[in-house]
């Protein structure tokens, strides 16, 4: 049941007459108040922010967007044990509401501000939708621990930018388990969902990954080869310092063989150079 | 007068005896064009290099094309490349999608000079096509992408200039003296205080939370130009000079004027080195989407040094005040003798036996001696992270200690999500 908020958002800080910003001056210490007044109720006081937020996002409901950012960073601070997840729960609740898309866009943002794993797990069905899996993408990966099984989960069932979302996100994350779905997405059909891939492949530092990443960056041509090299470079490095040296040499040693145009030199060069060390 | 034409600089340069005295053997005499030979007033063929402008907005095409030609790179604009260039792009020398420009083979130099959401992007891309690049400040948005330019800088053995080079106006013997005492790891407990107020044009960068939405321009790619950044409905603010008041472009006033302010002193007390250990900000709570006002910050380094940053246009003061003489750049020789002063003989002995740091060379030196230029990558981003752990401390409301070595937040999450923002696929560092 949300509660009536109205005495929390006049303590806001006004927008200067004539002029819309928020510059007041002085500050009246009103945020504090206010943050202070709904987490004394905070799932009741955050729903009834949240009923507050216009449709469209043209932040003329800035009150009560403020507030809840203000809410959330209270409550997601690391001396405030306790005070986030009805906060989470909330926020969370309004995602399977009649709400608009971009009000739950704005809703999910907030989440991976608190990213805790009630907060991965109400954003997870997102992941397959176009308008909001960015966002849903970015506040699960923010919860680092047990984000990977969530997108691996999302991963069969996503198209499209959806599915590139995942990818990146599994590749950013760099965990074991999503290694075989990465090296998988070698073999996409879209070429950005392939690139995250192989930017995921390198960052891992599994030497399985080294000849389908040749392969593949042999094939390649234009941007699709800036980036396969470079998903070659981070491999070989990732492998060099796990003391892989081996099979960090076969992939300098592709690179130094393979790269002979001319506007590849510097390829050549720094492939002969890390030989040489 | 018999004319020799079809002699290149290279070939003159490299002619042998033999060479010109079979070019004069018929008794006529070798004229070679000025041009040619470059030198004052004429630039040689050979130096220039072609270059793609990225970002044609305001700054772009009136200033920071110009900067790269005074700072030393002769360079010949070969495309342009802009979001807002839907309705006339013809991937020959106008683009709006700056990968097909790394793709061209006659392009050496990447002009960068969109919003800051997109410098470090592009500036890794280019240097990953083997690029280099010359980036407007400030060189990024957020911490970690700080660090990802300066590692794509040392794999790719790229030069990298950010658009800034107060700092080559700190050369003193003080300054340098200054730097080293810094950079020896001998000052644990230092004293020293720095106050800078104000040029950071912090209310004229505050943002309005409320915007008119109104249809995509047909010229502008607007998907693209959010990039990395969340994608919202369009609102005119959000594009042109005043993508500074967003977030999910820039940092205020702090991210677009900290750099001018902030390179000079980085260089003396080493803040392009190493990283602050803790920070924390007196600021109203920040806005989710605009940035806002803010009073001051404090910055704490290894040393003990303590950077203090007031915007002068807000709240109350720091209650600090300078305690380093000649700290602004003064008086550089009073500036070392207080620092030396803080140190035990046996220190100052080791300080003054360690030798000077490299010689500052500008871009131009760093695009021909393949050095690190006075703006690179590695001490552009320590230096940017004034600014960012400064934003990270105002948007949190929260004293912050920093891991030096890796520049994650200790023990707050909520805070590490700002200094690693998460990026909308499929760009990633």
């Amino acid at each position: 049941m949300a509660a009536d908020v109205t005495d929390f958002l006049s303590m806001m800080p006004p927008l200067e007459k004539g002029d819309p910003r928020i510059t007041a001056v002085p500050w009246d210490d009103g945020m504090t108040k206010a943050c202070a007044g709904v987490l004394e109720n905070p799932k009741e006081n955050v729903l009834g922010i949240i009923a507050k937020f216009g449709d469209n996002d043209d932040g003329k409901d800035y009150r009560a967007r403020y507030l809840l950012r203000g809410v959330v960073t209270v409550a997601a601070g690391p001396d405030q044990k306790g005070k986030l997840e009805p906060v989470v729960e909330a926020i969370a609740s309004q995602l399977s509401s009649d709400r608009a898309k971009q009000v739950k866009a704005a809703l999910i943002r907030e989440l991976r501000f608190a990213a805790t794993p009630s907060a991965a797990k109400a954003v997870a069905p997102f992941l397959t939708d176009e308008e909001l899996c960015a966002d849903a993408a970015n506040a699960v990966r923010s919860m680092h621990e047990g984000a990977t099984a969530l997108l691996l989960a999302a991963l069969p069932a996503a198209t499209g930018i959806c599915r590139t979302e995942i990818m990146h996100a599994l590749a950013a994350l760099a965990e074991p388990a999503a290694l075989p779905a990465l090296q998988a997405g070698l073999s996409e059909k879209e070429l950005d969902t392939r690139l995250e891939a192989c930017w995921g492949v390198g960052r891992q530092g599994d030497a399985t990954s080294a000849d389908a990443l040749l392969k593949m960056s042999a094939a390649a041509a234009g941007w699709e080869r800036i980036q396969t090299t470079n998903a070659l470079l981070l491999l070989a490095e990732n492998l060099q310092a796990a003391g892989k040296k081996a099979e960090a040499a076969k992939i300098y040693g592709n690179l130094k063989e393979t790269r002979t145009e001319k506007e590849e030199t510097y390829v050549r060069e720094l492939a002969t150079k890390a030989l040489g060390a | 007068m018999a004319k020799k034409g079809g002699f290149s600089r290279r070939d003159f340069l490299k002619g042998t005896a033999a060479t010109v005295a079979a070019a004069t053997a018929v008794g006529s005499f070798l004229i070679v064009p000025r041009k040619v030979l470059g030198g004052p007033g004429n630039q040689a063929p050979s130096d220039t290099v072609g270059s793609v402008l990225v970002g044609c907005g305001d700054q772009g095409p009136t200033g920071t094309i110009g900067h790269v030609r005074e700072w030393g790179v002769p360079h010949e604009l070969r495309a342009k490349c802009d979001v807002k260039f839907k309705d006339i792009a013809n991937n020959k020398d106008i683009y709006t999608d700056f990968r097909r420009v790394l793709e061209r083979k006659d392009i050496d130099l990447v002009i960068i000079a969109t919003p800051p959401h997109w410098h470090a992007l592009i500036s890794i891309a280019a240097m990953q096509a083997g690029k280099d690049v010359f980036c407007e400040k400030p060189m990024t948005r957020f911490v970690v992408e700080g660090q990802a330019v300066a590692d794509a800088e040392k794999r790719y053995g790229r030069i990298f200039q950010v658009g800034v080079n107060y700092r080559m106006g700190r050369q003193g013997r003080g300054d340098i003296l200054c730097r080293k005492i810094m950079t020896s790891g001998l000052l644990k407990n230092s004293k020293a205080v720095l106050v800078h107020k104000g040029n950071l044009k912090v209310k004229a960068w505050a943002g309005a939370p409320a915007h008119q939405i109104e249809a995509v321009p047909k010229n502008l790619d607007w998907d693209m130009y959010c990039g990395p950044s969340p994608m919202h409905p369009f609102v005119r603010q959000r594009f042109g000079g005043s993508h500074r008041q967003y977030w999910d472009y820039d940092g205020g006033g702090l991210g677009d004027m900290g750099f001018h302010n902030f390179d000079a002193p980085a260089y003396p007390y080493a803040m392009d080195t190493y990283l602050p250990v803790e920070v924390e900000a007196y600021a109203p709570p920040a806005h989710p989407e605009v940035t806002g006002m803010w009073a001051w910050a404090k910055l704490k380094y290894p040393s003990g040094f303590t950077y203090v940053v007031e915007s002068g246009e807000w709240g109350p003061s720091s209650g600090m005040t300078s305690t380093v003489p000649g700290g602004n750049g003064d008086n550089s020789d009073k500036l070392a003798d207080f620092m030396m002063a803080e140190l035990s003989p046996e220190d100052q002995a080791k300080v003054k036996a360690m030798p000077d740091p490299p010689k500052l060379i500008n871009f131009g030196e760093a695009v021909k001696t393949r050095k690190p230029s006075c703006g690179n990558a590695a001490m552009a981003h320590k230096t940017s992270c004034i600014m960012h752990y400064m934003n990270v401390a105002i948007r949190t409301g929260r004293k912050l200690k920093i891991n030096p070595d890796t520049g994650m937040v200790l023990g707050d999450d909520e805070a590490n999500r700002l200094v690693n923002v998460e990026m909308r696929a499929p760009w990633h560092l």
